[in-house]
């Protein structure tokens, strides 16, 4: 954005959060005042519908243990309003449109511009491209910005989803890739694969074939402990091959 | 991109400039964010400046590459998965350079506090013996003492001024006064990643005040009143680069955090595989057959004590097929 010098009347760019500025035509110290409210920023994004479903899928799969299918995605830019003191980092949707009302997520990290110069510098390719402003369908902010540190508009994606024979939306924030889903289907119970058991029952079979076999105690001991020596040594090497197999 | 005129009335505010002056002699001033007080360049006299302009903001400057923070992070994830991790269903997705703020305050802190200091010590009890006699026994008693303290110190106290999810960093205390930061270019936050603070410089300063006032207090004492001071006091916003290197494995996500002035690892999440115990998968089936050539029934008998050894604690008793499967997965790796 840009501000004029009350001393000399020059025109500097501002940036967001600066509060002092040095014009760089008089060389003076000017002191930025802001009029009533906040400032109002945009995260650039670049859009990525592939990242949004990667980090969808991989949040419903932990979350569920189920294997998910997304069926598209669609990004708007959300206003949230940045309170300097809640308590849990978060900021809520400035915005009574479904489903982006009342959610709250952390403010991502990212380049953050003023809301102005993303509507009117886009055009110019100057700071970023024209395809960033295009990208989005935009929300418009309706909430109260009294005591807030900033209003920051965060590109939002939803992400179709089906899981099972569920379909859902979940809402994935841009850049730091945060999920947020309300409606998840139940997780799945987690079972034993009883595959497992095949190598220690048949180990255990063929120890005490071996051990049955022997004349005296003592000899069949001696075949067991060294049968197990002999199968530790090739499980264990196989699992070293398998590891450093690329 | 849809926008209506409401849209463009609500984001344009006014915005003015107002140069500082010396209000003595009128000559320009060169003031920074952050700065309090100044001695103006033309008359000499000094001057308190007495508008809120923010705090100061620095930023340490990147000293790692992307190539560099990569095999950093590959590297400890070998070495945390032991080798069972990379290869073909492993791939770095992001890997993201952020400037992560941090708040810090030092100056000096006075005050006093008063309560008590619990003591401990033997204490004489009468008690009566056999027949009749009087014997002296002791007992470990504490004594409360009031206890009185003036404070006087240095204080230094930071906290990350956003949250950040992964972020393995609790402060810049030390690194503040070790690392060589630069004022901070505001323009640098259309160009590169930053993590703009949520934490208010309010709720800051309440914060710091808070830990600091409760540190001063030694241990073992109960603080029933105090007072204290900040003097000399300043608070900043220190903006230290990290990378966060997001990997992909068999569909999930997963972040790995490299310091960006060191290159160390700070942490990072590692998926959990499934493993075999070889160990236990060739020395239980060995034992068992041990005990089996003994006496054939023993594992029976081994496994039935173990049952009720493992069960005992439980206020409910699972079924012994539950037991069993919940046991051999422990045992062999989970399913």
């Amino acid at each position: 954005m840009q501000v004029k010098c009350n001393i000399c009347g020059g025109i500097n760019d501002i940036y967001p959060g600066e509060r002092i500025l040095r014009c760089e035509y008089c060389g003076n110290s000017l002191s930025i005042e802001r009029g009533k409210g906040p400032e109002h920023l945009v995260l650039l994004h670049e859009r990525d519908d592939k990242m949004a479903i990667e980090a969808a899928t991989s949040f419903i799969m932990e979350k569920t243990k189920r294997t998910v299918t997304c069926t598209g995605t669609s990004l708007h830019l959300v206003p949230f309003v940045v309170k300097g003191n809640s308590p849990s980092g978060t900021s809520e949707a400035a915005t009574s449109k479904k489903p982006f009302s009342g959610l709250r997520v952390v403010q991502p990290a990212g380049r953050f511009v003023f809301f102005e110069d993303f509507i009117t510098q886009a055009t110019e390719g100057k700071t970023f491209q024209k395809s960033d402003t295009e990208a989005y369908e935009t929300i418009r902010f309706e909430g109260n910005a009294s005591g807030a540190l900033r209003i920051v508009h965060i590109p939002i994606y939803i992400v179709s989803y089906r899981c099972g024979n569920r379909e859902g939306e979940a809402l994935v924030t841009a850049e730091s890739w945060q999920v947020t889903d309300s409606d998840l289907p139940p997780a799945m119970e987690k079972e034993f694969d009883t595959s497992k058991l095949i190598l220690p029952v048949s180990l255990f079979l063929i120890f005490t074939a071996a051990g049955f076999t022997a004349k005296s105690f003592f000899a069949g001991a001696l075949l067991v402990i060294g049968g197990s020596g002999l199968s530790y040594l090739i499980l264990a090497l196989r699992q070293r091959l398998n590891a450093s197999r690329p | 991109m849809i926008l209506n005129a409401e849209h463009k009335k609500a984001e344009r505010e006014k915005i003015e400039t107002i140069g500082f002056k010396c209000p003595l002699c009128g000559g320009s001033l060169d003031v920074e964010e952050g700065l309090k007080s100044i001695k103006c360049r033309y008359c000499g006299s000094s001057l308190y400046i007495s508008a809120q302009e923010g705090p100061a903001n620095y930023y340490a400057r990147c000293r790692i590459n992307e190539g560099k923070a990569k095999h950093a992070a590959i590297s400890y994830l070998l070495r945390e998965s032991s080798h069972n991790v990379g290869g073909m269903n492993t791939s770095i997705i992001e890997c993201k350079l952020v400037h992560v703020p941090f708040w810090r305050m030092h100056g000096r802190l006075i005050g006093w506090i008063a309560g008590e200091t619990l003591e401990k010590e033997m204490q004489e009890i009468e008690a009566s013996g056999p027949r009749g006699s009087a014997v002296k026994r002791y007992k470990i008693g504490s004594k409360r003492k009031p206890f009185s303290k003036l404070v006087f110190k240095h204080i230094e106290w930071s906290a990350p001024a956003a949250y950040v999810p992964h972020l393995q960093m609790q402060g810049v205390s030390l690194k503040a006064t070790m690392l060589r930061w630069e004022v901070l270019d505001h323009s640098l936050k259309t160009r590169q990643n930053f993590a703009l603070p949520t934490m208010s410089e309010e709720k800051a300063e309440s914060d710091a005040y808070k830990y600091l006032t409760k540190v001063v207090a030694p241990t073992g004492t109960i603080v029933r009143s105090g007072r204290f001071k900040l003097f000399d006091n300043d608070i900043s916003v220190y903006y230290y680069p990290i990378y966060f290197i997001s990997y992909k494995h068999r569909n999930r996500i997963f972040t790995i955090t490299v310091d960006g002035v060191e290159g160390r690892v700070m942490g990072g999440a590692v998926p959990y595989k499934p493993r075999q115990n070889v160990k236990n998968i060739v020395l239980i089936p060995a034992a068992a057959a041990l005990m089996t050539i003994l006496f054939p029934p023993l594992p029976l008998i081994a496994l039935g004590i173990l049952y009720v050894v493992d069960t005992l604690t439980m206020s409910k008793r699972p079924a012994p097929i539950d037991w069993l499967t919940a046991r051999c997965a422990a045992w062999f790796g989970e399913g």
